[in-house]
């Protein structure tokens, strides 16, 4: 892992093509704000750690789907 | 920033390879005049070499969340069921149930920041369909409403949904998965 230190205001260029800039330094909190291409999703890394197992565990399932028993 | 909501279209506009495959009612809403569907032969883990329909296959441009790959059929296995498989063509291995969430959730919206909107050019006239992964056990069923997958034209994005209150497990009651049982084939309830 590359560790640098930037102050509030200061940036990290990521591949040429996107943007990390410091917005704001509050207590324990950094407000950061990201510039990238249209194609490259963002996301909070713990939202995309859970909805990764979720889709992992959706795809545990073997071969029989559910089936509906109650009334829908 | 005022969000954007997309609702659940009618699933019926995705097309859906049908297994067994010899079944001629296949893939899903015939398009008057439309293109003829081509094919293509995919190998999978649950039901061997199948073939499926090209307005079957979707594309993930960023794949789904934390999964490889980008290239995925939807499948019908059984008619009757509300529930489809979303069937890996790169890894024969990895397939998901999938679901329509209107069907179970009448009220159901995706919330999307405007940027994200924009991002995935959702916000024009093309109908957007929505599907929700169903993670089943024994104990229980549940779909994910907080990641949808939308659908426009075939590229599908996983999302991340800003409204309120929807859960990444969200429980289906009266839906289930039979303990497995020798030689008994998929048709019938319980």
């Amino acid at each position: 892992m590359l560790r640098i230190s930037r102050r509030l205001g200061e940036k990290i260029i990521v591949g040429g093509d996107i943007v990390i800039e410091v917005l704001e330094v509050r207590g324990g909190t950094v407000r950061l704000g990201i510039d990238a291409p249209r194609s490259v999703p963002i996301y909070r890394e713990e939202l995309w750690l859970e909805v990764k197992s979720e889709n992992e565990q959706a795809a545990s399932t073997a071969t029989e789907l559910p089936t509906v028993t109650g009334d829908f | 920033m005022i969000p954007t909501q997309i609702k659940a279209g009618e699933f019926e506009r995705l097309g859906a390879s049908a297994l067994p495959a010899a079944n001629a009612a296949g893939s899903g809403p015939a398009a008057e005049g439309g293109p003829v569907a081509g094919r293509e032969v995919c190998e999978t883990s649950r039901f061997g070499s199948i073939e499926v329909e090209a307005d079957s296959v979707l594309t993930f441009p960023e794949g789904l969340i934390g999964l490889p790959g980008s290239r995925y059929a939807l499948l019908c296995t059984d008619q009757r069921s509300p529930f489809y498989w979303l069937q890996s063509l790169e890894d024969t291995r990895l397939a998901l149930p999938v679901t329509n969430p209107h069907r179970f959730f009448g009220d159901f919206v995706v919330e999307l920041d405007d940027e994200e909107v924009q991002r995935l050019g959702l916000g024009g006239e093309d109908p957007v369909d929505v599907l929700v992964t169903v993670t089943a056990t024994t104990q229980s069923t549940t779909v994910n409403l907080k990641a949808p997958i939308l659908v426009r034209k075939q590229q599908a994005h996983q999302v991340l949904n800003r409204a309120a209150g929807v859960q990444m497990k969200a429980p289906l009651p009266g839906v289930g998965v039979r303990a497995a049982q020798p030689g008994v084939g998929a048709s019938g309830r319980n």
